[in-house]
């Protein structure tokens, strides 16, 4: 599946991807659509290639899978609520959620987390290295 | 010819006051990070980078070595006292370190450890100041036909070492290029693939990828996986002196083994793609094949422990030989090495020698500098790091994720960058949950600008004629060698 996932996309890169995104030149032996072209035909290859060969995918368990995808969601919100309400009052949520996701309950290390972290960071950012943060 | 002068301005740079302070400080955050078993020196360095902005660039790029051999010595500390390696070339040292720890002697077996690396290391690093001028020399009479036939010739071989499959390792390494063509082209200077940002005209932000694949990535993975069970408590018993110390005899005991690892080392490391997990087993296997039974192999023997840290520790010096020679990195923090020299506006590869030797210099002297402190630190942090070693796993990846947060909006200027360091981290999630090498992505995408500038000078030089290649046999020589490597590599993975 994944190799006709990847031939699919190469597909996709040299019949849409592509024309639609690059211009068109008259003259020189490269033009910008020389190497894409080369590489979506060389992944189309590839793709058909593996999925011929049918080669194993070791799976991984339907737990991480969804507690990977609920992490990247955090981390999106995240990175959402830094640019809406700033560092210094939002990165305090991400990771106090992020070290509850991970199952730590331990009072002492949530306040590290939670308070002392975040106020370190941004004090070595702003304060130390002059820099700016959201 | 060497200039002496070149050479004795470099090393007075690699001493002064700061730069000593940088690369001490890289070590000392690289056995920390190296000791945490998850993070690493990779992560750490890719962390690191943006942050080293403000630097001035040999200042910068020492603290990131140090870093990477901190990290390394960092490593053995779990494996040794949980049985946990901390980064993947420890898995090794575990074989006897751990067995001489549940004896009570797990400062005897660290400081084996600690030894041995820096032994290592120092060697590789005399081999990488010895051969990587007159190598340079030779890649200047290569042409671009040469050059580029030689990054072919790079990826195959890459692409087939690293991961499971040959057919993904390519697959990595076109993505990787694909990736590289966002931006302007080098060719005519038109905009490709920046869907509408602007800020996609210089091409994505590799540190932001950098971080977003090795850092995030690896975080995202990492807490899926907490379960928030604490680490198993270590204890740092009392003990007899001889329990707790190496003694000249047994360091001197296991010179052989030393050094044959330090050679296994550096050998694998000159060659991109193997790495240091593969030398460190190699090393152990030759080191326990020619041991009488008596030495005790995988029940706590000094040699072991030898054996492993030696090589391990070697590889990265080699690691850059071809980077500094020729451009093309060896491994991952070679090509995070060359995120860091592009930040100061210097392009690694064989002009580096003739255009910045200065600094070339300074960083082989801040490389010796930095094993001196990784032997001097960690010997008096050796208790230190026992305890980071039971640092909660929730609280050390969230703090490490808003490091990445701060350091990539920090380098990039905005949260665009950040935006692409999280969509980075989902594309190599999925690549690792698939099986796809996310490091050949990466070596690809740092390498994919020069990749195409190359072929366009070699277009032009062959004038639109194959039959052209027959005049530049060397070219030849190596796309040949690129089909055989992937026909080999592809017989030997299926």
């Amino acid at each position: 599946m994944a190799g006709l996932g990847v031939a699919a996309f190469g597909l996709a890169v040299l019949f849409w991807v592509i024309p639609e995104h690059t211009e068109s030149v008259g003259s020189g032996w490269l033009t910008p659509q020389t190497l894409p072209q080369a590489i979506a035909i060389a992944l189309i290859a590839l793709g058909i290639g593996q999925a011929a060969l049918s080669i194993p995918i070791e799976p991984s368990p339907n737990r991480d899978l969804w507690r990977g995808l609920a992490v990247l969601f955090i981390a999106a919100t995240g990175l959402w609520g830094i640019g809406r309400f700033g560092f210094l009052y939002a990165a305090p949520f991400v990771a106090l959620v992020l070290m509850l996701f991970a199952g730590e309950r331990r009072l002492i290390w949530l306040a590290v987390g939670a308070v002392v972290l975040p106020l370190s960071v941004w004090a070595l950012v702003v304060l130390v290295l002059n820099r700016s943060l959201p | 010819m060497l200039d002496l002068s070149i050479v004795l301005a470099g090393l007075q740079d690699a001493f002064t006051p700061t730069n000593l302070l940088f690369v001490a400080a890289g070590v000392f955050l690289g056995q920390m990070v190296g000791a945490i078993p998850g993070i690493g020196p990779v992560m750490a360095m890719a962390i690191a980078i943006p942050f080293t902005f403000a630097l001035e660039p040999l200042v910068g790029i020492s603290f990131l070595v140090g870093i990477n051999k901190g990290g390394i010595f960092g490593g053995a500390i779990p494996a040794i006292l949980i049985n946990t390696p901390g980064t993947p070339d420890a898995a090794a040292t575990a074989l006897d370190g751990h067995p001489l720890a549940r004896k009570g002697k797990p400062l005897k077996a660290s400081k084996m450890a600690l030894y041995a690396s820096v032994t290592g290391d120092t060697f590789s690093d005399l081999v990488l100041i010895t051969v990587s001028a007159p190598l340079a020399v030779v890649a200047l009479m290569m042409g671009p036909v040469e050059v580029f036939a030689l990054m072919v010739f790079a990826f195959t071989i890459i692409a087939g070492l690293v991961g499971s499959s040959i057919v993904k390792g390519l697959v990595a390494a076109l993505l990787g290029l694909l990736a590289a063509t966002v931006g302007l082209d080098p060719e005519h200077g038109t905009p490709r693939f920046y869907f509408g940002q602007f800020q996609l005209f210089d091409g994505v932000p590799l540190v932001a990828v950098a971080i977003g694949m090795l850092a995030v990535s690896e975080i995202v993975i990492r807490l899926a996986a907490a379960t928030g069970d604490a680490r198993p408590a270590v204890r740092i018993a009392g003990g007899a002196l001889a329990d707790r110390v190496i003694s000249f005899g047994e360091y001197w005991g296991c010179r052989f083994v030393m050094v044959r690892g330090a050679v296994i080392g550096t050998m694998i490391g000159a060659v991109p793609g193997i790495g240091s997990t593969a030398a460190a087993f190699m090393s152990y296997a030759a080191a326990k094949r020619v041991a009488p039974a008596s030495e005790g192999f995988g029940e706590g023997a000094l040699k072991g422990i030898a054996a492993t840290e030696s090589a391990n520790s070697a590889v990265m010096g080699a690691n850059l030989i071809p980077l500094l020679a020729i451009g093309i990195p060896g491994s991952i923090s070679a090509a995070l090495l060359i995120s860091a020299f592009k930040i100061h506006g210097i392009q690694p590869g064989p002009l580096l020698f003739e255009t910045q030797g200065q600094l070339i210099y300074g960083l082989f002297g801040a490389m010796i500098l930095a094993n001196l402190c990784n032997l001097v630190i960690g010997q008096v942090s050796m208790r230190l790091w026992c305890r980071v070693v039971q640092a909660p796993e929730a609280l050390i990846f969230a703090a490490a994720l808003l490091c990445c947060f701060v350091g990539v909006y920090v380098s990039t200027g905005g949260l665009f960058g950040v935006t692409i360091m999280l969509i980075a981290a989902a594309v190599a999630w999925a690549m690792r949950l698939l099986g796809y090498p996310v490091i050949v992505f990466i070596i690809a995408l740092f390498l994919g600008d020069n990749f195409e500038r190359t072929l366009s000078q070699t277009l032009v030089v062959l004038n639109g004629r194959p039959q052209a290649l027959l005049e530049h046999p060397v070219a030849l020589t190596l796309f040949c060698l690129s089909l055989v490597s992937v026909i080999y590599l592809g017989q030997r993975r299926q």
